[in-house]
């Protein structure tokens, strides 16, 4: 897979939040607006360069038995920092964004992409497999809050816009216009890549905690979570 | 020969973990201790802006202590030149604390309030940080007279509206004007809101 590739595969084929479906609960909670979705996008991708980038360079001293600590460990470090810069320095969107900022520390796509991609590859492809995923989460979280915030609110990044402000569908700012939009959108992916985007077999086992432990060949614990 | 080694994954583990938390620790203590100062500012800034906020008259701010004061308040301030008291308050909401800054300036009446946090539902309890809700306290006294609480989010709006009962009480404290009877007064007052509605 050439760099521009792993680069691109976030954004479409292995979107992380369309296709992997993982780390849906800042996605549907942080998309009311369209500002808040860009600094949530982009903290979690800070997160995941750096965590991918340290958990590559240290995925031939940190044994097996305890990767899932120093993972979460790494991780929860790089965020707390995000946080602290982001209380001194970018206030608002620290206020906007609250819990779920230090939610990240649990937000799968992180987590996910240390178990399946950095812990087995070098720290550069790493960092690029990050970047496409971080692009990916942003792009996605950039569309729902702007649908979100377009229709529910009659905004875009706080502008109003004529006709929709006074024609407001609050039901889209609110949950369950969060899970109609991101229906929508994995409809739309899965239309788009016709269905060739990653099979869940393909990531499922490896991905698993309990992989090392479960003795299944990846093979057929893969078919077993399709059947 | 397989124990001796075994025993050596174990002890590794217990290394690379703690020298990863280590390092880690290092790391936050590194960044805080360039970002502490920074916050602090900013949130004693935030804080004063507030304060002036609700009291523009009032020219600079001095804090009073006193030894009894209503559960919900939090702070008390008073304005240097005298042109009343600002009175921060925490009250348990719908969806956790309230906290409400408010001014009541020398004649006992209120000239702003403002809703500083909140975790109350969006589009219903979260109406409290909105100028149509707080904009019908202003100018009012301690009656609260023609406050009317928001339809749908009963426990938001009335848990407000004790925490500015309350803080009149402080600032009755504080002013010195304070009566015991005043308690029930307020209390009783608050009761007959609830069962209003």
């Amino acid at each position: 897979m050439s760099k521009l590739q792993n680069f691109l595969k976030g954004i479409i084929k292995e979107n992380p939040v369309l296709v992997l479906v993982l780390g849906t609960c800042p996605t549907l909670a942080v998309t009311t607006q369209a500002s808040n979705a860009i600094g949530m996008g982009l903290a979690a991708t800070f997160v995941l360069l750096c965590s991918n980038m340290a958990i590559s360079a240290l995925r031939n001293i940190i044994p097996d038995k305890v990767r899932i600590p120093c993972y979460i460990v790494l991780i929860a470090g790089f965020v707390t920092i995000v946080e602290l810069v982001m209380e001194a320095f970018a206030y608002e969107i620290y206020e906007a964004l609250g819990i779920f900022l230090s939610l990240i520390v649990v937000n799968c796509i992180i987590l996910g992409r240390a178990e399946m991609y950095a812990s087995k590859h070098g720290v550069v492809d790493s960092a690029i497999d990050a970047l496409g995923m971080g692009v990916g989460f942003t792009l996605t979280l950039l569309v729902m809050a702007s649908i979100r915030e377009i229709l529910g609110n009659g905004t875009w990044f706080g502008m109003p816009i004529p006709v929709l402000v006074d024609n407001k569908i609050s039901i889209m700012t609110m949950a369950p216009g969060g899970f109609f939009v991101f229906g929508c959108l994995i409809a739309l992916v899965n239309k788009i890549t016709k269905g060739k985007a990653i099979k869940k077999k393909e990531f499922s086992c490896a991905g698993c905690p309990c992989s090392p432990v479960c003795h299944k060949e990846h093979q057929e614990c893969g078919e077993e979570v399709v059947r | 020969m397989t124990k001796l080694k075994e025993n050596k994954q174990y002890i590794m583990c217990i290394v690379v973990l703690t020298a990863i938390c280590l390092f880690i620790s290092a790391a936050l203590a590194l960044i805080n201790s360039v970002t502490l100062p920074v916050i602090t500012e900013a949130s004693a800034k935030r804080a004063e802006a507030a304060r002036i906020e609700v009291l523009p008259e009032a020219d600079g701010f001095e804090e009073i202590i006193l030894e009894e004061k209503p559960e919900t308040v939090t702070q008390i301030f008073e304005a240097t030149n005298g042109k009343g008291y600002v009175i921060m308050s925490s009250v348990k909401g719908y969806g956790g604390a309230i906290e409400i800054i408010c001014g009541i300036d020398e004649n006992g009446c209120i000239t702003q309030t403002k809703t500083l946090s909140h975790g109350e539902t969006a589009g219903l309890g979260a109406k409290i940080d909105t100028d149509e809700f707080i904009s019908q306290y202003v100018g009012k006294d301690v009656a609260l007279e023609g406050v009317s609480t928001i339809s749908g989010a009963t426990i938001s709006s009335t848990a407000y509206r004790n925490a500015i009962k309350e803080a009149f009480t402080a600032y009755e404290m504080a002013a010195g004007t304070y009566s015991g009877a005043d308690v029930d007064a307020v209390s009783g007052a608050t009761e007959s809101v609830e069962e209003g509605e």
